[in-house]
């Protein structure tokens, strides 16, 4: 491992004790007793409340408070659910976190796929109809809020012209001896909804940033050169031209996946999707800071690890950002 | 470099999404305006037993579950929205641009602890920062909602208004105005800011697109603007049961954020590439 290596890692392992912390003095900040508010909502008597105060810890100094919270999170114990009690926060999170896994792979792929293809058609053909359209539409996607576009699609696909399933990830009523061929096409067809959502509503940072690199690079002289020794056009645009491009599409990564992460909470709750963006609009719900606090700690680390993979990614592309 | 604002504006003018942008805001905000006085009454009084109506002359959007004019809850919903994303991005880009000017200018580890914690913070979803604040309100008051969307949006510029202060501090005017003994004050407000303004002004638009979205999206989840104040996330969340059997519930309020995060990215938009021309 190299040194540049370990130096990146140590303050990826630092921005997220730092934003631990920070989560941690936000809960503390915030006006107001966390458990409070549950005498509201439901039938919880007083006792019930300082033991629930006690268990959490609440009725302690603050530093205690910090001391018991840190350590928590240093064992990867994160506490009990209050909604889901008397599960653990880890073991919930691990539940729901393969579906939203495959949400966000599938809504990856695509964007990174065709958005990248798109924005590189606008840069080749910049300027012209297609181009000034494109980027029209993928800011008209852009500004649609997706538990909207979520719900009219559930209204129009599922419930009015019954093409697709309206919620879950699969079929209540497939038998249990169903074939592993059958089962994939049902998670699939559950899983075009969802995905169509967030992709329509993010596509264009995709489609954006792929278009201005590319712009960038047609103005290097190397492009020229290339162009100038009379290779293909072809072969200038995808052999010379978009590899540079790799380099700065590499950090949308880390940009792009809090924009995921906050979409899946409106987008799973819509679609009643069993990940980690309906655990969360659960916990929203029945006030359950520990498990909202869970979630948002497993978001940040995973903005943490995806900048950290695009940083490594970007060495490998790109030597001179790795200094020795 | 640009020339002065006025000469950035009249680019983005001449930009032809820029314009249309304009006009659609010009538009929202002279019906948020004029509201009152054609429309009827957004709170009027709940007619439960008459329910829902599709759109007819008498209500051009219809009424929703309690028989309320949708046009004139989306219209008031369009001046809660814009005020309150208006003031908040004030707050964040105050914030910002404070936080960056401390960060640019004064360098070395004051830098180094600011853009750490920045670092962080931009680690967290803001929505669930948000979400963690909003949680202890039985009824989250304006104010309140506003500072929070604030407070939680200030990061990036932030880290803008750092890069072009470090861009900005080695330029022979500002070495020059530094050389010849000038304050740090004046050195900060005559030279770096007016300076680094173009850049903080197309993200601070964007930035009320994002808000908007935000806000629209914390109602929805019931967090945001409390009922009877009419809001767009919320009316889309009330409509959710009437998806089927009543659509104008929900499409309107939706298409009403649609088109106005849209004006406010288009605007975006042109100013970003009057500013500079070549990325358009």
């Amino acid at each position: 491992m190299s040194p540049w290596l370990v130096r990146r890692a140590l303050q990826a392992a630092a921005t997220f004790a730092v934003a631990i912390l920070l989560l941690f003095v936000l809960m503390r900040v915030a006006p107001g007793d966390p458990l409070a508010r549950l005498n509201g909502d439901r039938a919880v008597s007083e006792q019930e409340i300082a033991r629930l105060r006690a268990r959490y810890g609440l009725d302690q100094p603050i530093l205690a408070q910090l001391r018991t919270f840190l350590s928590g999170v240093a064992r990867g114990d994160l506490g009990v659910s209050i909604e889901h009690y008397p599960e653990r926060v880890t073991a919930l999170l691990a539940s729901r976190l393969p579906a939203t896994l495959l949400l966000g792979g599938a809504v990856l792929l695509l964007n990174f796929t065709l958005g990248v293809w798109l924005g590189v058609r606008q840069a080749v053909r910049r300027g012209s109809r297609f181009d000034r359209w494109m980027t029209r539409l993928a800011l008209a996607g852009y500004a649609t809020p997706s538990f909207w576009l979520g719900l009219v699609l559930v209204a129009f696909v599922s419930l009015r012209w019954h093409l697709l399933p309206a919620a879950q990830m699969t079929d209540p009523l497939l038998p249990a001896d169903a074939s592993v061929p059958t089962r994939a096409v049902d998670v699939l067809r559950h899983l075009i909804l969802p995905v169509l959502t967030l992709s329509l509503t993010s596509i264009a940072i995709t489609m954006r940033h792929q278009r201005a690199a590319l712009l960038a690079t047609f103005r290097l002289d190397y492009v020229t050169a290339a162009r100038a020794r009379g290779l293909s056009e072809r072969h200038v645009l995808w052999g010379h031209a978009w590899r540079t491009t790799l380099v700065p599409m590499l950090t949308l990564l880390g940009l792009w996946l809090p924009i995921l992460v906050s979409g899946s909470v409106f987008v799973e709750s819509v679609f009643n999707w069993p990940g980690l963006g309906s655990l969360a609009a659960e916990a929203i719900g029945a006030r359950d800071y520990p498990l909202l606090l869970g979630t948002a700690m497993l978001g940040a680390g995973a903005v943490v690890v995806a900048g950290l993979l695009a940083d490594i990614g970007y060495a490998l592309v790109d030597p001179r950002v790795r200094p020795s | 470099m640009i020339g002065s604002f006025t000469d950035l504006f009249e680019r983005a003018w001449r930009h032809p999404s820029g314009r249309w942008g304009v006009f659609a805001l010009a538009a929202l905000a002279l019906a948020a305006i004029l509201a009152p006085a054609v429309l009827p009454d957004p709170g009027a009084m709940p007619d439960v037993v008459a329910g829902t109506t599709s759109p007819s002359i008498a209500h051009p959007f219809g009424t929703d579950q309690l028989n309320r004019d949708i046009l004139s809850r989306v219209v008031s919903g369009a001046r809660v929205s814009l005020s309150v994303a208006g003031l908040a991005v004030l707050v964040s880009l105050t914030l910002g641009t404070c936080v960056g000017l401390l960060a640019g200018y004064c360098g070395g580890w004051v830098d180094a602890v600011l853009m750490r914690i920045v670092d962080a913070a931009l680690a967290i979803p803001r929505l669930f920062v948000m979400l963690l604040l909003l949680l202890v309100w039985e009824r989250i008051p304006l104010p309140a909602l506003i500072l929070i969307l604030g407070t939680t949006g200030w990061f990036a510029t932030s880290r803008l208004v750092r890069g072009e202060v470090l861009r900005l501090r080695h330029e022979p005017f500002v070495m020059a105005a530094e050389g010849l003994g000038g304050r740090a004050g004046r050195t900060i407000f005559r030279h770096l800011l007016p300076n680094a303004a173009g850049p903080v002004l197309v993200a601070a638009t964007l930035g009320v697109g994002d808000v908007i979205l935000l806000e629209a999206g914390l109602s929805f989840l019931g967090l945001g603007i409390q009922p009877p104040t009419p809001s767009w996330g919320g009316m889309v969340f009330d409509a959710r049961p009437l998806i089927v059997t009543a659509p104008w519930t929900a499409l309107f309020p939706g298409a009403a954020i649609v088109v106005t995060v849209l004006a406010v990215n288009l605007v975006g938009d042109a100013l970003q590439a009057a500013l500079d021309p070549r990325s358009a």
